[in-house]
């Protein structure tokens, strides 16, 4: 795919993310025009980008879902819940549409009926499928978009000047189509007052033109001095037309039926506008209203020119301000490259003291710390606001408590607190996961809630803020709360603790993240897909992040997830075997112990009294080197399961930056990345979650198992 | 049958407001318009051609056009305005 | 086909407005002072539009206007006049005189021909 279809993707993507947004925004009632306009935006600019990638079916598809929002802005079609469904229909499809022009794909027939199907779903009054035929349609397409209306009363002395009314109206022609007209020549006095050579015409002109107002204007230039004229610019409805009736000579009556014959102005509309009009106070003393101020309180007012008058940029274009677009691969070479210079930078300052040269050596150290503070800032770029993954929800909650015949509004706070892009794209599902799971188990049914003294519209809020290194994200629900009878029964029933077995409040909530335990007394569609909350957990944990949670019954409950604002970096914890340096994280390390029966043939070792597997890793890494006198073990605990790893030497603790291993490396069982040492050296980072599984097995097995191959490990 | 002299354009309309009221002296029994001659008609002209109707349906005179030139119906088209008139063959 | 005549005391402007009206498909009449061209107007010269310079020694341009307006056969010829952006005053002055439009000097010839044809009949 090339850059351009890249970047045409990407900026899609985000502004149906937009779009979708503003849809949610619509359907809670915010009516606030800006929020419409964006929408209406967020499809033009995707129509627009489709052209100049020349992707006709997006082009297609956009032009009738952005002919749909147009009529809603400008008032001649209302909001309604159906239709913001099929809007929001019409959004995944596009999305759809997406996917298939990045994989250089197109619509089958089968996506084409989906799109026809969730087109008439919009029910515009003609869905016509614009033809592709560059040649002959754009200008007459583009003509048609724009309507103009054109009201001029001549002057007297126009003809005596030399110049001729109609030859104005051959003009316009020239520059767009006149689509209505209405002739105007009430001023045409009787015989006796009639002047042959004065002029008495005038016209109401309904104009498909892409010309600017200006251009407009200068047709009439030289009788500007003593005409009325007014052009009312496309999409400008009735308080324009208000305004104008008032302007001119024929009664409001009369005009206003000229303007609903050239096409200017609905029936309806006509009514709105009269009625306003006759209820203008007109006398001296009393100024009439504002007409914008009457027609703000009528609602007649067209969006965009309250967000004119506001100033106001559309919402949905914030964020653009004073950010810098780059693409995510070009920030990941940047970081890897700084990795580079680290290792580099390490070397030189090695060399430095090698050779005993003082000077070199305070320059390379200078410039080693230099080399830190870029590799800081460079991750820095990495992180992104979190408000964007929160936003997607909105949608998510939504479709679920219609779904599930509840009500539930999302409440965000802490939106642009910031973590690590690679962190931010894995925190997605485990959120899905709880934001199901409090609609579904957590938020009661309207009836139920009322019964029980809440307000009938439960709520689930998103928070997240930085604390200590760490980002934290907090979900939480309005809803029942945890039964901690239910939930022990539950446990017993599934032998996950003994009848007799005495817990805290704390560990019974924490049952409800263990493996195959669900609370629903019902198998729902939404969360009852045979994943549990443990999954969710695991995930977490496999961000080196931890989830907790609280909850009182009846009032609702709260997960906390804390992970690190960078997968980038991780408190190490630093062993040794023979020459080479380890890495484990070091919130996986459970327990240090010395390695005591090292002759023994056995993989498991007495811990606690539980049998713990363990791996020796001398022999997995196959290092050939001279026993040490003392071994030691390590703990580690992964998802709830332990294991004892064997290392020679254990040397501490430190901040360790990741650096991903080179597909080469990649099928490596054990090892999750490499990272560089302050002397330069490259040292490999432990992927304890596979060494658990690894002794787990081994144990299961019981085979033995001192030479299992290292590499090509089905995992 | 009234028969504008000339074409119906802003340098002849002076004298066509006097040839019309020199029709009307006559208290004619119509006021059909024979436009069979008329090759061409200005903003001028369609003034006069409204005017005629005008004072036709002040003073009850049954009014239309009488075999108009393809130039009259093609302007009248133009400006919407051929509902307005009753034309003749 | 239509006819334009133009008056100016310039024969680079005169030269170079007929060669744009010439190619254009017009017919052009040219005169280089006021005088010269109310004398073919007074002889009932055919034209359609009249395109004159205001300031020109001898009978200038406003004069030339009233004179032209006063015959007949074009009174209701339109009649533009050439001026600057910095004669704003004198378009009053011209409009006044019986001008139809103006013209902005240096004018592109493009605005030349469809000014021309906004005012032709």
């Amino acid at each position: 795919m090339d850059e351009l279809l890249a970047v045409f993707v990407q900026e899609s993507r985000e502004q149906l993310q937009a779009l979708e947004a503003g849809l949610i925004a619509l359907d809670r009632g915010e009516h606030d025009p800006d929020t419409l306009n964006g929408v209406f935006r967020a499809a033009h600019t995707i129509k627009g980008g489709a052209g100049v990638v020349e992707c006709d079916f997006i082009v297609e598809f956009t032009h009738v879902v952005e002919n749909t929002l147009d009529a809603l802005r400008n008032g001649s079609r209302e909001l309604s819940p159906p239709l913001i469904a099929a809007l929001l229909q019409c959004s995944d499809h596009l999305s759809d549409l997406l996917d298939l022009l990045e994989q250089s794909a197109t619509p089958d027939a089968e996506c084409l009926a989906r799109g026809q199907q969730r087109l008439a779903n919009l029910g515009n009054p003609t869905t016509p499928t614009p033809t592709p035929t560059a040649a002959a349609t754009p200008p007459v397409a583009a003509n048609s978009d724009r309507h103009w209306h054109i009201s001029v009363r001549f002057g007297l002395d126009t003809l005596r000047h030399g110049m001729d009314p109609v030859s104005f109206l051959h003009y316009l022609e020239e520059m767009g189509e006149i689509v209505g007209l209405a002739t105007i020549y009430d001023q045409l006095p009787a015989l006796a007052e009639y002047d042959p050579e004065g002029c008495y015409l005038g016209f109401e002109i309904d104009y498909a033109s892409t010309a600017d107002k200006a251009s407009i204007e200068r047709v009439f230039d030289f009788v500007r001095d003593d005409c009325l004229l007014h052009i009312i610019p496309p999409d400008s409805k009735v308080d324009d037309f208000i305004h104008l009736i008032e302007q001119l000579p024929e009664t409001p009556p009369r005009i206003g039926e000229i303007l609903v014959q050239v096409g200017a102005l609905t029936e309806k509309e006509l009514q709105q506008a009269l009625h306003t009009q006759s209820q203008l106070p007109h006398d001296d003393d009393h100024p009439a209203p504002k007409v914008g101020e009457i027609l703000v309180e009528h609602h007649h007012v067209p969006p965009q020119l309250v967000e004119a008058a506001a100033g106001k940029q559309g919402k949905l274009q914030a964020g653009q301000n004073h950010t810098l677009r780059i693409q995510a691969d070009k920030l990941d070479k940047l970081i890897d490259l700084v990795g580079e210079l680290v290792i580099a930078g390490a070397s030189a300052r090695l060399l430095a003291r090698e050779i005993g040269q003082t000077r070199l050596s305070r320059v390379t150290q200078i410039m080693s710390r230099l080399v830190e503070e870029i590799r800081d800032s460079a991750l820095e770029l990495r992180m992104v606001q979190i408000g964007e993954t929160f936003n997607r929800f909105h949608r998510v909650v939504r479709d679920l408590s219609h779904e599930l015949n509840k009500e539930v509004e999302l409440n965000i706070s802490g939106a642009e607190t910031e973590l690590d892009k690679s962190v931010v794209e894995k925190i997605s599902d485990p959120l899905m996961h709880l934001v199901r799971n409090a609609i579904d188990h957590g938020i009661e049914s309207p009836e139920q809630r009322l019964a029980a003294g809440k307000p009938a519209r439960g709520k689930i809020g998103f928070n997240a803020y930085h604390d200590s290194g760490s980002i934290v994200i907090e979900v939480r629900d309005d809803g029942a709360g945890v039964n901690r009878q239910k939930v022990l029964k539950r446990a017993i029933e599934r032998g996950l603790v003994s009848a007799n077995q005495s817990l805290s409040d704390t560990e019974i909530l924490n049952l409800l993240l263990e493996p195959g335990f669900s609370t629903a007394d019902k198998v729902s569609n939404v969360s009852g897909r045979g994943v549990g909350m443990d999954v969710v957990k695991r995930n977490i944990q496999s961000l080196r992040g931890r989830i907790d949670m609280e909850s009182v019954e009846g009032q609702g409950s709260r997960f906390m997830i804390r992970l690190p604002l960078t997968l980038a970096i991780i408190d190490g914890f630093h062993v040794a075997i023979a020459a080479s340096t380890y890495i484990l994280p070091l919130d996986s390390v459970v327990r240090c112990l010395e390695f005591k029966d090292a002759a023994s043939d056995r993989d498991y070792l007495d811990f606690g009294g539980e049998a713990l597997p363990f791996v020796r890793l001398r022999d997995l890494f196959r290092i050939d080197a001279p026993m040490p006198p003392r071994q030691n073990v390590i703990v580690v605990q992964y998802a709830g399961q332990k294991a004892g790893l064997v290392v020679d030497q254990l040397l501490g603790e430190s901040q360790t930056v990741i650096k991903p291993l080179s597909s080469m490396f990649q099928h490596m069982r054990g090892i999750g990345g490499a990272t560089i040492l302050g002397s330069g050296e490259v040292a490999l980072i432990l992927d304890v979650q596979a060494l658990v599984q690894l002794a787990a097995t081994r144990e299961t097995d019981s085979l033995s198992v001192q030479r299992e191959p290292a590499v090509n490990q089905p995992a | 049958m009234f028969k504008p002299a000339q074409d119906l354009t802003i340098y002849h309309v002076a004298a066509l407001k006097q040839q019309l009221e020199q029709y009307l002296a006559q208290s004619p029994s119509d006021m059909i318009l024979d436009v069979s001659a008329v090759q061409d008609m200005d903003s001028a002209g369609l003034q006069f051609l409204l005017l005629t109707q005008q004072e036709a349906g002040r003073r009850q005179l049954k009014h239309a056009l009488h075999q108009p030139t393809v130039a009259i119906k093609q302007q009248l088209a133009f400006l919407r305005l051929t509902p307005v008139f009753t034309f003749e063959e | 086909m239509k006819t334009i005549f133009i008056v100016d005391d310039s024969p680079t402007i005169l030269l170079s407005v007929s060669a744009i009206l010439t190619k254009a498909g017009y017919t052009v009449e040219k005169a280089s002072n006021g005088q010269d061209a109310l004398t073919r107007f007074r002889g009932g010269i055919k034209a359609d539009l009249l395109i004159t310079d205001l300031n020109m020694p001898g009978m200038n341009g406003l004069e030339l206007i009233k004179e032209v307006r006063q015959l007949p056969n074009y009174r209701f010829m339109p009649i533009l006049f050439l001026t600057t952006e910095s004669q704003q005053a004198r378009r009053a002055e011209a409009r006044a005189a019986g001008a139809s439009g103006w013209l902005v000097k240096p004018a592109s010839a493009d605005d030349l021909l469809n000014t021309i044809k906004l005012v032709l009949r």
